[in-house]
C-alpha cells in the first residue's frame, strides 16, 4: 500500500517510533489538519508492521512450534469452548470497547 | 430419493471450537488493535475473524495441513484471514476430528500474524514458469 502524505508530516513521522509515533497520528487525526489524507488504515498498518517485527524469522517459527504445542496442550485437557459460546463472550467484550470508544 | 441416499449427499457440519490459547490470541490482537488503532477496527477485525472462523464447519479439508506438520501429533492446518487487501494476514491453526464423543469437530489451535502474506497470483506464475 502506497500513500502519499504532504512531506512536513512524512518528515515529522519519520523522526518518531512506536508508541510516540501512533500518538502523534492520532492527534494529527483528531485535528483534522490531515485527516483527509491520513486514515485508520495506514494506523493499522503500522500497528501490524510492529506485530510482524516482534521477532525473527527463527524467533517466529520457535514461537510459534511453542503456541501451537500450548493450543493442543488445551485440546487433550479439554479446556476448550464451542463457538457459540465464544460468540456470546465477544459480544459482552465488543460492548465494553465500543463503550470504551465513546468516552 | 432415498432418505439414506439424500443423508449420504448432505455435507459434514463440523461443530467449531476454540481452545483456551486460540481465545487469548483472538483476544490479545483485538485489544492491541484497540489500543493502537481504534475500538472500531478492533471489532471490525474481530467480527472477520468469527466469520472466517465459522465458514470451518463445512469443508474443514479444504485447507493445506501446515509445513511444520510433521512435529505435531496430529495434522494441523491452517486458514487464512486478512480483514482488507491491505491489512495483514494472520494464520488461524485448526485441527479436525472426525470422530470425537460429541461427533466431528474442528478447534482452533492458535492465532497469530502471519510472517510472510500467502503468494500473489503473479508469484504463482513465476514459480510455475521455472519448473
Amino acid at each position: 500500500m502506497t500513500i502519499t502524505i504532504p512531506e512536513e508530516l512524512s518528515a515529522k513521522l519519520a523522526a518518531l517510533t512506536g508508541e510516540e509515533r501512533k500518538r502523534r497520528i492520532k492527534e494529527e487525526l483528531a485535528d483534522g489538519e490531515y485527516a483527509a489524507t491520513i486514515h485508520e488504515s495506514i494506523l493499522e498498518a503500522l500497528a501490524e508492521a510492529e506485530l510482524a517485527n516482534r521477532f525473527t524469522e527463527e524467533e517466529d517459527r520457535t514461537d510459534m512450534i511453542a503456541a501451537i504445542n500450548e493450543g493442543l496442550a488445551d485440546i487433550e485437557s479439554g479446556r476448550t469452548v464451542s463457538l457459540e459460546e465464544e460468540l456470546a463472550r465477544w459480544e459482552i467484550m465488543k460492548a465494553e470497547l465500543l463503550a470504551r470508544s465513546r468516552k | 430419493m432415498s432418505n439414506a441416499a439424500e443423508d449420504a449427499e448432505k455435507p459434514v457440519i463440523y461443530a467449531v471450537r476454540f481452545s483456551e490459547r486460540a481465545k487469548r490470541d483472538a483476544d490479545f490482537v483485538t485489544v492491541y488493535l484497540a489500543d493502537a488503532v481504534t475500538e472500531q477496527l478492533a471489532v471490525k477485525w474481530r467480527a472477520g475473524l468469527n466469520k472466517s472462523v465459522g465458514t470451518l464447519s463445512l469443508f474443514p479439508h479444504r485447507n493445506a495441513i501446515i509445513a511444520e506438520g510433521l512435529l505435531f501429533s496430529v495434522p494441523v492446518r491452517d486458514l487464512l484471514y486478512r480483514r482488507t487487501n491491505e491489512s495483514k494476514t494472520y494464520r488461524i491453526l485448526y485441527h479436525i476430528v472426525e470422530n470425537s464423543e460429541d461427533g466431528p469437530q474442528v478447534t482452533l489451535i492458535h492465532v497469530r500474524l502471519a510472517e510472510r502474506p500467502p503468494i500473489t497470483a503473479e508469484e504463482a506464475r513465476e514459480i510455475e514458469a521455472q519448473q
